[in-house]
């Protein structure tokens, strides 16, 4: 019997030992395992839980944007409501969540649904039967009755609504150590285009050190945060997309760790209380294209207002030199704050880099748009400014729905229209003579759907979050697919000419527009990093890299650019014409109350977009100064009170950066790539 | 050499390679704090007196962090722990004064004699190298708490950082609590008397007590992420089944050596190929139904670690019991049985969910918990390299849970696979030494050790085995490695078990 058991029990110890060896091959395996760390984790649970508020209506599409029904989520997940409420608020954070152009079936918890033949509804759907028109849900080739009637009733029972869209890579949770960061410590310093200081690293004493911002929330949006009071470890912007160059020396750094390697110099400066770290590398410095001046006069002058983008660019160049997107964040905020505005997100959208991520209606500021797709596509023959359209005060495209309204019957000419910014004209140009889909298969082919990224090759890269991608322009029912068939009908196409209800830009899509107007045609791309200085171990700059725009976009013919550029430069105008009587008439420009008794010369374009919350947001789309352009820029303040127009809010503030820049531009040539020296900036340490 | 020198030898390396892996993960700790300062300073050549002059700021987080580093007092803990094993290795090898014989041979001793006559003598099987290893376990674990703490503090909102300001202390307290209830239950059990009653235990006694214990904690414990398995007591909340793991383990010890004795009397092996089903039905089916019934309510808890845990000791111990394979095998079976008929039920969730997460750790599934857990520890793991990143240099902490289950995440990542085999072949070792110690006692001693062997080992392979994806993820603790009072407790305990099992002095 003893013998037996000991027989079984070195046997039992074996096995253990057998599981041990297995476990230590396992963690062989999995420690030289090259592929873990690329490996991505999904989170499927979150992403069903948004699919599951959207399926019973939590998430709904109303009036062109996503809302979402927070009371309704306790009522329908009473125990997991917080889980809920997490994860719908951060896919709505993320961007994630947009309104489709597709109906779709919802259940609602407070609408009975038992009588309604929910398979066959969306069976319907999928076959294209049920279709989205104008935001509304209409039907066709629908052949029983009774199913007809149930559509009808689906609607008015809110069980058929539009649908929302939801991109399910939000919920993708990847190796933190591929963003890992040291901390400030091998944070380089980021520089303006002059050379004043965006971003650095200092501080004094013991643990007080901190990156500072010297423009605070007016860089915000263009350079991040690297951590913040509640999260040391989080970081956005350019901040998060330069970490991996700023640790691209830090080996040396890291091995210091390592128990091999200076242990004595280690346990020495241990027992004298003292750190000494080895000689270390500078780390690189970013130069941006930004310019400090300009942005803090632009955003001196948003300060009345609460909500809006800016953008500035340079044209020959493509630099951007000025952005304010508002609300903005204080990086260095105390901690209060950041809770505040974290928690605020959703609500506040502080985070929003609007300049490129938020698409609004461009109102009136499209018809250059519209225009350049009639002059361009030959539409409008020979380039003619006095191509002109007989108007009756009032156009009805459509049996439905208002009529589109002009300033007052009669002929009018193709510049004037722009100048004073006329609806009917513009209206009648996209229904009467361009059919429907030229506008957005020309729109297409001019690249109008393309995003693109503000950052040099290089670097893009490193931006996996896209922070610096401009998310593509949006027709809400792309023109091509759904025009000739699908109820893309003509109140639709009108509406789009004059850049109302279905058509959503970017602000810096429209200012590169105006820049490639000014230009002849084409211009180079916006980007934001101007340029890259290397150091090695004696603090000397080793290695300079400039980041440049070498290839235009051509958005038209130079011929229509230079159409383009006499009708915008009307608009800051006011100016007598003849008619062919020989009477005499004016023409105010809407911007020209604007632009009273300016010395120079800028072109530009109002607009005013409705938003259907009683409220507008104004635009100003503009260059100079005539007569070789230099600046292009976009303005759009949001949520103004209904009377409110682009030419008096976001012109003047167009007017008071012209100023500046007209008498301070003589300083720096326009463009001298090649005679321009590395310009090390100075006081960088 | 004499096993008391080894035992010194073995303790004098285990505090040299402790003392250094603290002193750089302070190093460490120290120089990713004050490293932004020292950006400066480096950049002129300067020395920086680093942390000895600045005053306390309590606004700063930095600084919350520094205070902790310079009051966790590494040194001064690591003396503490060192005494504590050396005191316990004293009490198991010191002989009996005079004073002890003394009193069992004088016909009325006095108190002093009466307490004295308590001590123990000296266990001659007892593997000299247990000990040692345990400590070397034991500070490693402290070690890795030292560096994690502070990183999970300035991780975590301030509001619920409270806890990991002082695990680092807490665990050391909870060693030192764990080594004096060894030394007790050491005591304790060398007394002939006190083995005897625990070898004449009836082994439904341990039974009933586990399934009071576990329904109490149901009825009256404290919730944590869903689970109810703590009971609080004071301040601290017990995990009960740690206690409840000991009553387990008496139970099915108690019952197979009962079993095993008396089928041996009577002579089963003779005919046991006719009639084993037959057997088994007799002897074991009420220890399974007990067995069973006492699993229900930890099912109940949704606590799978312990439940498979308890599995493997029942197959283990009935095969220690028979020295056959046929009873295992066929229990084998049974429990894969009973295990894939839950899957498919679908009940308990949790049990669907960690199966479908040990089949793609990439995504989450449906369940309660969205947990990206293991596949962090997979990264932290996949992190570690030949020698690791560096103590201090890597992100263990992003892992959910690292101070407890997944501490040998944060080991793997920082030390690289040199750490993580060292900790592997430790915990070898100690089972080696168990063994060892359990080989050379007597023979209801040497079942108990088997089983305390048994259940540490197969504890240590269920949650490593989870941890790196190997089988499925089950909650339980790592014995002498991971954070947490019950469990450092309880093992210490069947450690003290294992010190106090001899061989029985004859005549």
């Amino acid at each position: 019997m003893r013998t037996q058991f000991q027989t079984s029990s070195l046997r039992l110890f074996l096995i253990l030992c057998g599981g041990l060896v297995i476990i230590a091959g396992r963690l062989v395996m999995l420690a030289f395992d090259a592929k873990l760390e690329t490996k991505t984790f999904e989170q499927t649970n979150r992403v069903m839980r948004v699919k599951e508020a959207i399926a019973k209506g939590v998430i709904v599409c109303k009036r062109n944007e996503v809302a979402i029904n927070w009371s309704l989520i306790e009522q329908l997940f009473p125990e997991e409501a917080s889980a809920y409420r997490k994860d719908i608020e951060a896919a709505s954070q993320a961007g994630a969540l947009s309104c489709s152009a597709k109906p779709m079936v919802i259940v609602p918890p407070d609408v009975d649904v038992t009588e309604l033949p929910l398979p066959s509804l969306k069976q319907e759907l999928k076959k294209g039967n049920i279709y989205l028109e104008r935001e509304a849900i209409k039907q066709k080739e629908i052949s029983d009755p009774a199913l007809r009637n149930a559509v009808a009733k689906a609607v008015t029972a809110g069980v058929l609504v539009r649908g929302v869209e939801f991109e399910e890579s939000t919920f993708t949770e990847s190796n933190p150590r591929l963003r890992q960061d040291r901390g400030l410590l091998y944070r380089g310093n980021i520089f303006d285009r002059n050379g004043k200081l965006l971003a650095e690293t200092s501080g004094e004493g013991a643990s007080r050190v901190r990156r500072r911002y010297p423009l605070s929330e007016k860089t915000f949006h263009i350079l991040g945060y690297v951590g913040h009071p509640a999260d040391p470890s989080a970081s956005e912007g350019l901040e998060a997309v330069l970490a991996p160059i700023f640790r691209q020396d830090d080996t040396r750094y890291e091995a210091l760790f390592k128990l091999d390697k200076g242990l004595f110099t280690r346990l020495l400066s241990l027992f004298k209380g003292e750190i000494v770290i080895p000689d270390l590398k500078k780390p690189p410095n970013f130069t941006l294209t930004i310019d400090q001046d300009l942005t803090e006069l632009a955003w001196k002058l948003f300060e009345p207002y609460n909500h809006g983008a800016l953008v500035c660019l340079e044209i020959p160049t493509g630099e951007v030199l000025a952005v304010v997107s508002k609300p903005s964040m204080n990086p260095e905020s105390d901690m209060a704050t950041w809770r505040k505005a974290l928690d605020d997100r959703a609500r506040e959208q502080r985070f929003l880099r609007r300049v490129w991520k938020q698409r609004y209606f461009p109102g009136s500021s499209f018809k250059i748009i519209t225009s350049m797709i009639a002059l361009d596509e030959q539409v409008i023959p020979n380039q003619a400014l006095d191509f002109s359209i007989n108007l009756t005060g009032e156009f009805r495209p459509c049996d439905y729905g208002k009529a589109i309204k002009g300033r007052k019957p009669g002929k009018l000419r193709l510049d004037e229209a722009l100048a004073i910014s006329d609806n009917e004209f513009f209206a009648r140009l996209a229904v009467e003579h361009l059919a429907c889909p030229r506008l957005f298969t020309a729109l297409g082919s001019r690249g109008f759907y393309e995003g693109f990224s503000l950052l040099p090759e290089e670097l893009r890269q490193l931006d996996s979050k896209g922070y610096f991608t401009v998310v593509p322009n949006q027709l809400t029912s792309k023109g091509e697919q759904i025009c000739p068939a699908k109820g893309f009908d003509d109140c639709m196409l009108a509406r789009s000419g004059i850049g109302q209800q279905d058509v959503q830009v970017t602000p810096l899509w429209m200012a590169f527009v105006v820049s490639a107007i000014a230009n002849g045609g084409s211009a180079p791309l916006p980007y934001l990093v101007k340029r890259a200085v290397e150091y090695d171990e004696a603090a000397q700059p080793t290695n300079m890299k400039e980041y440049r725009r070498t290839e235009n976009r051509t958005l038209m013919a130079p011929q229509t650019a230079a159409a383009l550029r006499d009708m915008m430069s009307l608009v800051t105008k006011s100016f007598t014409r003849r008619t062919a009587n020989n009477q005499t008439y004016s023409v105010y420009g809407t911007a020209s109350r604007a632009f009273n008794g300016v010395t120079y010369q800028v072109a530009g374009k109002t607009g005013t977009a409705e938003t259907g919350h009683k409220t507008n947001h104004t635009w100003f789309v503009c260059f100079g100064p005539l007569p070789q352009p230099r600046y292009a820029m976009a303005i759009v303040v949001e949520n103004l009170p209904e009377n409110s127009a682009g030419g008096r809010i976001s012109a003047p503030i167009a007017r008071g950066l012209f100023d500046y820049l007209v008498t301070n531009s003589t300083t720096e040539p326009a463009i001298d790539f090649q005679t321009q020296g590395p310009d090390l900036p100075t006081g960088a340490d | 050499m004499p096993d008391f020198h080894r035992e010194f030898l073995a303790y004098l390396l285990a505090t040299l390679l402790l003392a250094l892996l603290f002193a750089s993960t302070q190093w460490a700790l120290l120089v990713s704090i004050e490293r932004g300062d020292l950006q400066s300073a480096a950049s002129y050549g300067v020395k920086v007196k680093s942390f000895t002059g600045a005053k306390p700021e309590l606004k700063s987080m930095d600084i919350q962090v520094k205070d902790l580093i310079l009051q966790a007092r590494w040194g001064t803990n690591l003396l503490l722990l060192l005494l504590g094993f050396i005191l316990l290795s004293g009490i198991v090898r010191t002989p009996e004064p005079a004073l002890v014989t003394r009193a069992k041979v004088s016909p009325s001793p006095g108190l002093v004699e009466r307490v004295l006559s308590w001590w123990p003598e000296p266990n001659p099987s007892l593997s000299p190298i247990l000990l040692p290893v345990l400590y070397l376990l034991t500070g490693l674990s402290l070690v890795t708490l030292f560096r994690l703490c502070p990183a999970l503090v300035a991780t975590k909102p301030i509001s619920q950082n409270a806890v990991y300001l002082t695990m680092f202390q807490r665990q050391v307290y909870f060693v030192l609590a764990g080594i004096a209830a060894a030394a007790l239950v050491y005591i304790i059990l060398s007394q002939p008397r006190w083995l005897l009653r625990l070898k004449t235990l009836n082994w439904w006694i341990p039974a009933l007590l586990n399934v009071i214990l576990i329904v109490i904690t149901i009825k009256f414990g404290v919730t944590i992420n869903y689970r109810r398995l703590w009971i609080r007591v004071g301040s601290m909340n017990v995990q009960t089944i740690e206690l409840g793991k000991i009553f387990m383990l008496i139970f099915l010890v108690n019952y197979f050596y009962r079993v095993r004795l008396f089928g041996w009397i009577i002579g089963w092996a003779r005919d046991k190929h006719r009639r084993r089903l037959y057997w088994w039905l007799k002897h074991q089916s009420l220890a399974f139904v007990f067995y069973a019934v006492g699993l229900f309510p930890i099912v109940y808890q949704r606590d799978f670690g312990p439940i498979l845990l308890f599995a493997f000791l029942y197959i283990a111990l009935s095969y220690a019991w028979s020295c056959e394979f046929w009873t295992p095998l066929f229990l084998i079976v049974v429990f894969l049985i009973i295990g894939v008929g839950f899957y498919h039920v679908g009940w308990p969730s949790i049990l669907v969910t960690r199966v479908e997460l040990l089949k793609d750790p990439w995504s989450s599934v449906v369940g309660r918990v969205d947990s990206s857990q293991l596949a962090n520890a997979l990264w932290a793991f996949g992190a570690s390299g030949f020698d690791g990143v560096g103590l201090g240099v890597g992100l263990p902490h992003r892992v959910q849970g690292v101070y407890a289950e997944f501490i040998l995440a944060a080991i793997a990542e920082e030390t690289g696979i040199i750490g993580a085999l060292l900790v592997i072949g430790l915990y070898g070792w100690m089972l080696y030494g168990i063994y060892t110690t359990a080989r050379n006692a007597g023979s209801y001693e040497s079942f108990l050790g088997i089983g305390i062997m048994l259940m540490l080992g197969f504890q240590t392979l269920i949650i490593f085995g989870g941890i790196t994806g190997t089988i499925f993820l089950t909650g339980i603790t790592i014995p002498f490695l991971s954070y947490g009072g019950s469990s450092v407790v309880s093992s210490f305990v069947l450690i003290g078990m294992v010190l106090a099992l001899r061989q029985r002095r004859r005549g």
